[in-house]
């Protein structure tokens, strides 16, 4: 279970996340095209043992907060959920059993930076898929649709890695808002 | 009924996922077909007021495009104006005028929300129904057509901007009053598409894309774009138009929502002849 000190760190986790979405990025404009949704890192980052049904709630919440800020509803919360039900059967797979420590989050320094690009890498590829594809909704803008979540994906995947190495690679040496 | 129960309960986690992304789906077709939904009347006053505040910090920052932009828009209205012109004529009369009816009313507003890179883009502008707006009101900027107020609450409203999958104004030729549609095909937040205009009219690249003032939303003679590429393919009837829209919607900030004063009148009337 978790302690109540990283009770209070992921509560502050999800709000700035959320303010960070919709106050920055959703603004950020990329060539017209990109839209990085750099959100879905607080799901990613939940403990291992995180108990699943209430993962799955964090994420609708999650989703639901940032389709407040986006005028999207629901398609936000839609994509976060998915990624929550995959991400546990995603972790048994490439993860072992080790590193599954309990009240351990999947940073840099847990897992190693190989499993944190392929971990976040197909999380958030999955996450990016889903929305771009429930926001277009036509199998007219396919390609350009395709095109769209790719590209957003490789920047919220940079923008993941950039953080972990920021926040998340040294132990405990370093003390601030985010461990 | 026991057994159902237990077995519900042991895979639960499955059925809170079915659960949530129902409730998702319900809220997408909710949110995408009737604008009637709960969302933007209790939650926009609150992400309304955020913005407001981090717009009012953000606004600091463009003043000096913004201002120019306001005194260009001020200097023509200006010279639109009665003072800058002399009577030519010392025989003219001035009377009051029963001839021409106000039919359109400009009420300003600010962008508190907006984005250019999503599908569907909504903005979100900072007057509401206490101001006197409404829904299917048209919203405009100096420089062009910007979108569509589709809710409203008390200080608030959301507009769908014409960067939008739904997006559809009536426009018109300006040089032959040939009338289409505007729509958005996404991608590039400078470029739309104009259809419907028969390959029969002379199109060439240049020409200017005005609103018809067919819809009852927007006046007529609202710039929308100039056309940036026209062609015909072979054995079709209709051009492929790509314009370049004359609003650079990426610094869209102060707009003037448009309201129709006639429209219950022009509405009972078309209803009248749609009940016969």
């Amino acid at each position: 279970m978790m302690s109540s000190n990283k009770i209070m760190i992921n509560i502050l986790r999800f709000v700035a996340f959320v303010l960070i979405q919709g106050l920055i990025l959703n603004h950020v404009n990329i060539n017209g095209y990109l839209n990085p949704l750099l959100y879905v890192m607080f799901i990613l980052l939940l403990p291992f043992d995180m108990s699943r049904p209430l993962t799955l709630i964090l994420a609708f919440l999650l989703g639901y907060a940032v389709d407040l800020f986006s005028g999207t509803p629901g398609m936000h919360a839609a994509a976060s959920v998915f990624v929550a039900f995959v991400r546990p059967y995603f972790m048994d797979a490439i993860l072992k059993h080790d590193e599954e420590e309990t009240g351990n989050e999947p940073t840099i320094r847990v897992i190693g930076f190989r499993k944190v690009v392929y971990y976040n890498g197909v999380l958030v590829l999955i996450h990016h898929m889903i929305f771009f594809f429930i926001e277009a909704f036509r199998i007219s803008e396919f390609l350009q649709t395709m095109v769209r979540a790719l590209l957003s994906s490789v920047i919220t995947i940079a923008l993941i890695i950039v953080i972990q190495f920021l926040f998340f690679s040294k132990s405990k040496t370093r003390s601030g808002l985010w461990r | 009924m026991r057994n159902l129960i237990l077995f519900i309960w042991k895979n639960n986690f499955f059925f809170l996922f079915i659960l949530l992304e129902a409730l998702a789906v319900f809220l997408i077709v909710q949110g995408n077909y009737y604008h009637k939904n709960v969302f933007i009347h209790s939650s926009n006053q609150i992400t309304g007021k955020i913005y407001e505040v981090t717009h009012d910090v953000k606004g600091y920052f463009t003043l000096n495009r913004q201002n120019t932009r306001l005194a260009e828009e001020n200097a023509r209205l200006r010279n639109a104006s009665d003072y800058a012109f002399m009577e030519s004529a010392l025989t003219t009369i001035r009377h009051e005028d029963t001839l021409f009816h106000r039919v359109f009313e400009f009420i300003p507003a600010r962008v508190i929300s907006s984005s250019v890179s999503r599908r569907n883009n909504n903005w979100i502008i900072n007057k509401g129904r206490r101001q006197g707006l409404n829904e299917d009101m048209g919203v405009i900027s100096s420089y062009g057509i910007v979108g569509i107020v589709v809710e409203v609450s008390n200080n608030f409203s959301l507009v769908y901007s014409i960067l939008h999958k739904q997006a559809n104004i009536s426009a018109m030729l300006k040089k032959n009053n040939h009338k289409g549609f505007v729509t958005w095909p996404g991608v590039n937040y400078r470029k739309g598409i104009i259809h419907d205009i028969p390959a029969h009219v002379n199109v060439e690249k240049g020409d200017t894309v005005i609103t018809s003032g067919n819809s009852m939303i927007f006046p007529e003679n609202i710039m929308v774009g100039t056309v940036s590429e026209a062609n015909v393919k072979q054995g079709k009837s209709f051009y492929n138009i790509e314009i370049k829209f004359s609003e650079d919607y990426n610094n869209t900030e102060y707009v003037y929502v448009v309201k129709n004063l006639m429209k219950n009148e022009l509405k009972t009337l078309t209803e009248a002849r749609d009940d016969e």
